[in-house]
């Protein structure tokens, strides 16, 4: 398991979000740009709370979706470093 | 929002009654006694006003809800006890937090950003007019727009994005434009409505404020002059489309914790102390007042103008008791708007 999985993130408080019918919109407040999250983005945005380990929405991910584990891992580090850059989380 | 995605979301949110947009009446109390208020009594009731735990559950009630923008309002929303712990409570949850106020309580920078710390993403002024005279003569406040100019500019200042909602009365209509004016010089959205409503209770005595028909002609007239896309034009919908967003887009609660369909109809589907959000919305009252479609309006004469008509149903309920029959007032809008549009139309097929 990649060592980056230990790593614990928050939601910054900046970009209000709501989950609609599992798809995730972020909004930039001054509404220079938004962001869409599909089903399994959304469950991975709604658990990254500054107490769940990208470890164990792994896990999650794998309990819901019938997943290739190393995919799962691939897409779920690429999601992060994503959201990550575009300040829309932040490392607890 | 990008553009796209916000209808995306807007149809969704309309199609399966997920209430996008909710506005809390945080308190009826006030700083001001403006002459057109639709409030009917600036006090709470000490046994029914709700403690902030209420206010905790309604919020994360709202979220599973699908709510993405909070409006804080009353009243004078900055007057709530509760006021930063909620407006703190929304933002952590994800909501986009706006609120609309008359200002009198921003009166410092200190203020201010602790209103953009936060969270606040979005502050809605009232401001009536750029003549201290009359905004002061409609708000009763002396000094009141002092007060509101120094709130705007502390809001600005501290990186919070402010908007203003000008009404269109007999007594602040002469220097609309001038509000206009500097509203653009200033960078800043003004939404001017002529659409007095009447008290809750029924009262009519805010509608004296009213532009008259000459007014709105007057007014209609020189913002088709003055900018090419503000001719009023009419909308064309089908008749199977809804009257309006209440009780699918948009919900409202009152300072007791009632879930009302929006801010002007006021009746009350339950109170969210005592009853979840889920089992309210899916009451035979939410559906009640869900329903409504255009083809199930009383339109007589005015269905050919319709496209014209803001007919609001909480406006016509608490005028004249009739949800789906136009008031005389939206009639007369209407035929103001639909008469200047044709008088362009001549004018530019000379
Ligand atoms: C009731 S106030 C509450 C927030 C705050 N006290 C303020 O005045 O901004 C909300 C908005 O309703 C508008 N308003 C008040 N009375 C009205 C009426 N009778 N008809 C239409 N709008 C009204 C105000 O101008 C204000 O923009
Ligand atoms: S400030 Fe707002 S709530 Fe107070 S009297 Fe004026 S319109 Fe009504």
């Amino acid at each position: 398991m990649s060592k980056a999985l230990n790593r614990v993130f928050k939601r910054n408080r900046n970009f209000p979000w709501q989950t609609l019918d599992s798809e995730t919109v972020i909004i930039d407040p001054e509404n220079q740009f938004s962001f869409e999250l599909n089903e399994v983005g959304s469950l991975i945005w709604n658990h990254l709370d500054g107490q769940t380990s990208l470890s164990k929405i792994k896990e999650r991910i794998l309990e819901t979706y019938d997943q290739n584990e190393e995919e799962v891992e691939m897409d779920l580090l690429s999601l992060v470093g994503q959201l990550a850059e575009s300040h829309l989380i932040q490392m607890v | 929002m990008n553009k796209d995605l916000f209808e995306k979301v807007r149809k969704k949110s309309v199609e399966q009654a997920i209430p996008l947009q909710a506005s809390l009446e945080l308190t009826y109390r006030c700083n001001e006694r403006c002459t057109h208020c639709y409030i009917e009594k600036f006090q709470d009731d000490p046994a029914r006003i709700l403690e902030l735990d209420d206010w905790k559950k309604i919020l994360k009630e709202l979220r599973s809800a699908g709510t993405l923008y909070l409006v804080l309002m009353g009243g004078e929303p900055t007057l709530s006890s509760h006021f930063f712990s909620i407006l703190n409570y929304g933002s952590d949850l994800g909501f986009y937090m706006s609120i609309i106020s008359n200002g009198l309580k921003i009166q410092d920078i200190e203020y201010a950003r602790k209103l953009k710390e936060g969270g606040l993403r979005l502050a809605t002024f009232s401001l009536y007019s750029l003549d201290p005279l009359i905004h002061d003569k409609m708000t009763s406040v002396k000094g009141s727009h002092a007060k509101l100019m120094k709130a705007i500019f502390l809001c600005r200042d501290a990186g919070i994005k402010v908007s203003l909602n000008g009404l269109l009365t007999e007594a602040n209509a002469k220097g609309i434009f001038d509000l206009y004016e500097w509203a653009d010089t200033e960078g800043l959205e003004l939404k001017v409505d002529p659409n007095v409503t009447a008290k809750l209770n029924g009262d009519m005595q805010p509608t004296l404020y009213r532009a008259s028909r000459e007014t709105l002609t007057w007014f209609y007239r020189e913002r088709a002059k003055r900018w090419e896309n503000a001719l009023p034009t009419p909308v064309v919908e089908p008749s199977n489309a809804y009257v309006c967003n209440a009780a699918k887009g948009k919900c409202a609660v009152n300072p007791y914790g009632e879930l009302l369909p929006c801010i002007e109809i006021r009746e009350a589907f339950g109170s969210l102390v005592e009853k979840s959000f889920a089992e309210l919305w899916a009451s035979d009252k939410a559906i009640k007042w869900r329903e409504p479609k255009i083809k199930d309006l009383s339109l007589g004469e005015h269905q050919a103008i319709y496209g014209f008509c803001d007919h609001c149903p909480g406006m016509a309920k608490n005028e004249h008791g009739k949800p789906m029959q136009l008031t005389d007032y939206t009639k007369v809008v209407a035929e103001v708007k639909s008469q200047v549009f044709r008088e362009f139309q001549r004018e530019s097929d000379l």
